[in-house]
């Protein structure tokens, strides 16, 4: 970021002046005061002596300098831009190994595979990027003068050392590092190393990977399992919640199979899926209805006779969940007053409201929200743990200190739900470069500038004043004109994304008891946002501006972030359409409540179990690291590994304080399909299949299918993306010229202006004294 | 038109010349100290300053057909928006937008609705529902005498017709609503400001009284004309008097704004 220092004069009103402009102004004021002072002291109650009077002139002058040094105000402004490209290079590596260069069948490598998607992002990364260069790795790393030269080396190593090389490209970066890394690679690392250090690192240098993979049907046989099922550990009484399966494929020939969920022993959704030639990922969203408090027992089963897999889990139905809100409401306005009626027609939301302590204002809470001994939003962790959302409502960067922002920070990495809710783009344009705007899902635009107040209204009230205050003529026109142009801009609603369903959004707003939401919400005012983050969801846009580059502005926009998950409302609190529609309507409350209830689902699907580290496949030989998130009790998990031909055992694990997570290591012994089994203190259970194949890992040609989505979550924990899916919106596609944003501006005064006017009143105070000595007064 | 500092200097340098030794002294007192507050005050506030919120006055008709009295001194309305946005950190929006009683659309893009006169007023059918219907969704309405905005009933400085009617209209308007006077530990007066009595210009003193709903209060109806206060009360009831009703009618926007369901 660059940051610029000047001094601007704010003349009794004026600002912006430079200031030699506002030195001659000063100065040109001065003479005339000076010229005044001198003027009105020719003619005096008694008669004066030359002295006597160039002092009194002399005392005046200096106190009407002094005064006019106050007005002059000159303020030391400092702006901070940040360019909107990156001035740091880009690294471009290239997987020159076996597995890349191979040929499948149709005579296709991963490598010609994974160029011709670079060529597709090529010109945007030249655009973002000072500058590129190259590297190409297989088992060791070296530099390439250029993209050709990386590509088209004769030499294909036999191994892949993918994470070591990435580590030691950022490790021999020059000074301030590389801007990314972009990586051409089938993710299938031929070692033991695992990612998370080259995440860690990559985080810390600040340096997001991306990575494009490689594909093509290199193959040595068919792979179908399911990769993972994904299911809250608790959700409320008769609620609805949904179980996601995603389901991994590599298949030589096309065919279609068969996917089904069963819960309690009994089938309540069926689907086949279609597999392609090549590597697949498959998800498929399953909506399940809880019922009474106990346990649901789910169970996946895929594909059929013989070759059938099946995957289970269960999920824990609680009577009632009371949901704690924080609400901060950083400035004035209308939104905690709507949303905290909204939320009280629910007994399970405890609300818990804060107003900005700069705001002086004396709030009476109602006897339903929950007493607090919080004044002011906390600036440690452990304060924010018990509530399920924290609300930030119209809140300006500078209002919260780096400490609060930190906590929040941590409290949603934990697993707490953010809910940001902003109208104005100027307000959230202050956000720029904070650690909350790293959490955001969004990237604000520069404000546009603002309407001046309307001169006409100052006319009429000093006419009225002149007119001593009351005339019927006057203010009857006045009315009339008012009248005419009254009115403020008309609503508009939500529009859901094209990709997305109406009952997708439905599904998320609608109430537990079924309903729908019939009318989707309505508002008025709304931030700009100029793009999103990779891996940002986008529930709800504007029905018909767009951005520069033709997308869709977003309404509301979520992400996740660590454990948790920050979601953006970038219009008004919507209280205006409350008001719009009749007084039976709960449509607000529903999706308020809806809105809420999803935040709080977020953070409890998180401390539900779930495995957050499992390897997709596995090979004899070979440890397995895993990682189990979301067990509750004192002592650790229960966790089984049954082999292939049914036998049990137990497996160790030890907690990781910083992650809140149980980690433990696994060996197979022989190869097949193993089940990994957790269960909790609270009874909540998750099983996740290992496949183990015959096939070692560590073999170059192992005909092991990229790991596209290992490759996906790698990239996004460093803040980088898979570019297979398309350009991250953080590469510029304007010319990169010039181009700099304002982030931030601060102003303070030059210099003390009460010490000035004690000046000034003292010389003040000595002309007056003289004044009485001369008997003038 | 010159910066008010500007004004202001040359203005000054003609008084100081005749300045007194009490006057200075009065001065000091009033203006120096506060003159650096201001400034910081200000800049702070402006920091604060939330998205825009809008001001609206009601329209209704009056007694014998009346089609005037609704929008007497909408400077008022001006003077109270000018100092809640310097004095406060609302950012309320300087409009002067009407909305209709008769028109239940129009009153429900303002959150908080300003009915002021001196008739008493005629609503019928329809003006009721849509009042019942706003004040359910959530809106608020201050309703308040004139007292003797043009001279209806003569220059009587007593005059309550207005709140009177609405205090006999408003309960039966709002099924469940009963009308309560407030005391002086509400925390509408307490809110912003504090207030250790109403500030009453003219009329009857019958003092504030709330229309509750449900626990709310979803309307203040008052007798005191604070509104003359704000078009130019120093003038019309003394010094001092326009500032104190500018700080009324802050706290009860704010109140309205931030009252907990």
């Amino acid at each position: 970021m660059n940051s610029e220092q000047r001094i601007e004069w704010q003349l009794g009103g004026w600002s912006g002046l430079s200031p030699l402009l506002g030195w001659l102004i000063f100065l040109l004021i001065a003479l005339v005061g000076a010229a005044l002072t001198a003027w009105f002291y020719r003619h005096t109650l008694r008669a004066l002596t030359w002295r006597q009077r160039t002092i009194f002139v002399t005392l005046r002058v200096a106190f009407l300098l002094l005064l006019l040094v106050c007005l002059a105000s000159p303020m030391r402004v400092q702006r901070t831009y940040e360019a909107d490209h990156d001035k740091r290079p880009l690294a471009v590596v290239v997987d020159h190994s076996a597995s890349m260069t191979t040929p499948d069948q149709r005579g296709i490598t991963r490598l010609s595979s994974a160029l011709h998607a670079w060529k597709k992002v090529e010109t945007d990364a030249i655009r973002s990027f000072a500058l590129l260069r190259y590297f190409r790795f297989s088992e060791s790393l070296h530099e390439a003068s250029d993209l050709e030269s990386a590509v088209n080396s004769s030499e294909s190593g036999n191994g892949t050392h993918l994470y070591d090389s990435l580590n030691q490209v950022m490790k021999n970066a020059g000074p301030g590092g590389y801007g990314g890394i972009v990586c051409l690679t089938d993710g299938l690392d031929t070692t033991d190393e695992t990612p998370e250090i080259l995440g860690a690192e990559a985080a810390q240098n600040h340096c997001p990977i991306y990575f494009i993979a490689g594909q093509n049907q290199q193959s040595a046989h068919e792979t179908l399992f399911v990769r993972e099922m994904n299911v809250p550990g608790q959700v409320r009484r008769k609620s609805q919640f949904t179980a996601t399966v995603l389901v991994e494929a590599h298949g030589l020939h096309e065919r279609d199979v068969p996917l089904s969920l069963w819960q309690d022993g009994q089938s309540i959704a069926e689907t086949r899926l279609h597999i392609r030639p090549g590597a697949n990922l498959i998800p498929w969203t399953v909506p399940i209805n809880s019922d009474q408090p106990g346990l649901i027992h789910l169970a996946c089963r895929l594909g059929e006779g013989a070759e059938q897999e099946s995957t289970a889990a269960a999920v824990r139905v609680v009577a009632q969940e009371q949901i704690h809100v924080l609400f901060y409401q950083g400035s004035l306005d209308w939104n905690c007053r709507f949303i905290d009626t909204a939320l009280q027609g629910d007994a399970s939301f405890q609300i818990t409201s804060l107003y900005n302590p700069d705001l002086n204002l004396t709030r009476v809470v109602s006897p339903s929200s929950q007493p607090s001994t919080l004044t002011q939003l906390p600036d440690a962790m452990a304060d924010l743990q018990p509530f399920q959302i924290v609300v930030l409502s119209n809140v300006y960067a500078d209002q919260m200190s780096p400490a609060q922002q930190a906590a929040l920070a941590g409290y949603v990495e934990g697993g707490g739900g953010l809910l940001f809710l902003v109208s104005d783009t100027t307000m959230a344009r202050t956000f720029s470069g904070t650690e909350l705007e790293k959490m955001l899902p969004v990237i604000f635009e520069a404000p546009p500038k603002g309407a001046d107040d309307d001169e006409s209204l100052r006319s009429f009230q000093e006419l009225m004043h002149s007119l001593g205050g009351s005339n019927r003529t006057p203010e009857g026109e006045f009315a009339s004109g008012a009248e005419a142009t009254s009115g403020l801009d008309p609503l508009k609603g939500f529009a859901i994304p094209a990709n997305s369903t109406h009952s997708k959004v439905a599904a998320l707003f609608g109430s537990a008891a079924g309903g729908r939401l019939k009318n989707l919400p309505r508002f008025v005012t709304y931030a700009r946002v100029h793009g999103l983050k990779a891996g940002a969801q986008t529930l709800a846009i504007h029905p018909d501006e767009e951005t520069a580059d033709k997308t869709p502005r977003a309404l509301l926009v979520t992400q996740r972030f660590g454990q948790g998950h920050v979601t953006a409302l970038l219009t008004d609190g919507l209280w205006r359409w409350r008001l719009s529609l009749p007084s039976t309507s709960h449509d607000p409350q529903i999706f308020w409540q809806q809105l809420f209830l999803a935040l709080a689902g977020q953070r409890t699907s998180r401390t539900g179990l779930r495995f957050a580290l499992q390897p997709f496949s596995a090979s004899l030989g070979k440890t397995c690291l895993f990682r189990l998130s979301g067990a509750q009790g004192s002592g650790p998990p229960v966790i089984t590994a049954v082999s292939p031909r049914g036998a049990s055992r137990t497996l160790e694990s030890q907690l990781d304080s910083s992650s809140d997570s149980w980690s433990f290591q696994f060996k197979p012994g022989e190869p097949g399909t193993w089940r990994i089994r957790a269960e909790d203190e609270r009874g909540a259970q998750m099983e996740t299949l290992l496949r183990v194949s015959h096939v070692s890992h560590a073999e170059e040609l192992s005909g092991l299918p990229p790991d596209v989505d290992g490759l996906r979550k790698l990239a996004e924990s460093t803040g980088g993306s898979l570019l297979n899916d398309g350009v991250p919106v953080t590469w510029s596609t304007t010319s990169s010229a010039d181009l700099t944003t304002l982030v931030s501006k601060h102003s303070e005064p030059v210099w003390d202006t009460w010490i000035i006017l004690l000046l000034a009143l003292g010389f003040y105070v000595s002309e007056l004294v003289w004044r009485r000595q001369a008997k003038l007064l | 038109m010159a910066p008010l500092g500007i004004r202001t200097f040359l203005e000054y340098i003609r008084f100081m010349s005749e300045l007194t030794r009490q006057h200075f002294l009065r001065l000091i007192a009033a203006g120096g100290a506060s003159f650096l507050g201001l400034n910081s005050l200000a800049s702070a506030q402006q920091s604060l300053k939330g998205p825009p919120v809008p001001w609206g006055r009601l329209k209704f008709i009056g007694e014998n057909g009346d089609q005037e009295d609704w929008h007497v001194h909408p400077h008022g309305d001006l003077n109270l928006i000018d100092s809640i946005r310097d004095e406060t950190t609302v950012n309320l929006d300087k409009k002067w937008n009407v909305a209709d009683v008769a028109d239940l659309n129009s009153m429900a893009q303002y959150p908080f609705l300003f009915m002021h006169g001196e008739l008493a007023p005629v609503l019928d059918e329809t003006a009721q529902k849509n009042l019942r219907e706003y004040l359910l969704r959530g809106g608020f309405l201050f309703a308040e005498d004139c007292v003797n905005g043009y001279n209806h009933h003569g220059s009587n400085r007593k005059n309550d017709y207005f709140f009177r009617s609405v205090v006999e209209q408003l309960p039966n308007i709002l099924p469940g609503s009963k009308i309560e006077k407030l005391p002086m530990d509400h925390p509408l007066f307490h809110c912003f400001y504090h207030f250790d009595e109403w500030p009453h210009m003219q009329g009857t003193e019958w003092g504030p009284h709330g229309l509750i709903h449900d626990g709310r209060v979803v309307a203040l109806l008052s007798p005191s004309d604070l509104h003359c206060g704000w078009a130019n009360g120093d003038r019309w009831f003394g010094p001092g008097k326009q500032k104190i009703s500018m700080e009324m009618g802050a706290n009860i926007y704010l109140y309205a704004m931030t009252q907990a369901a």
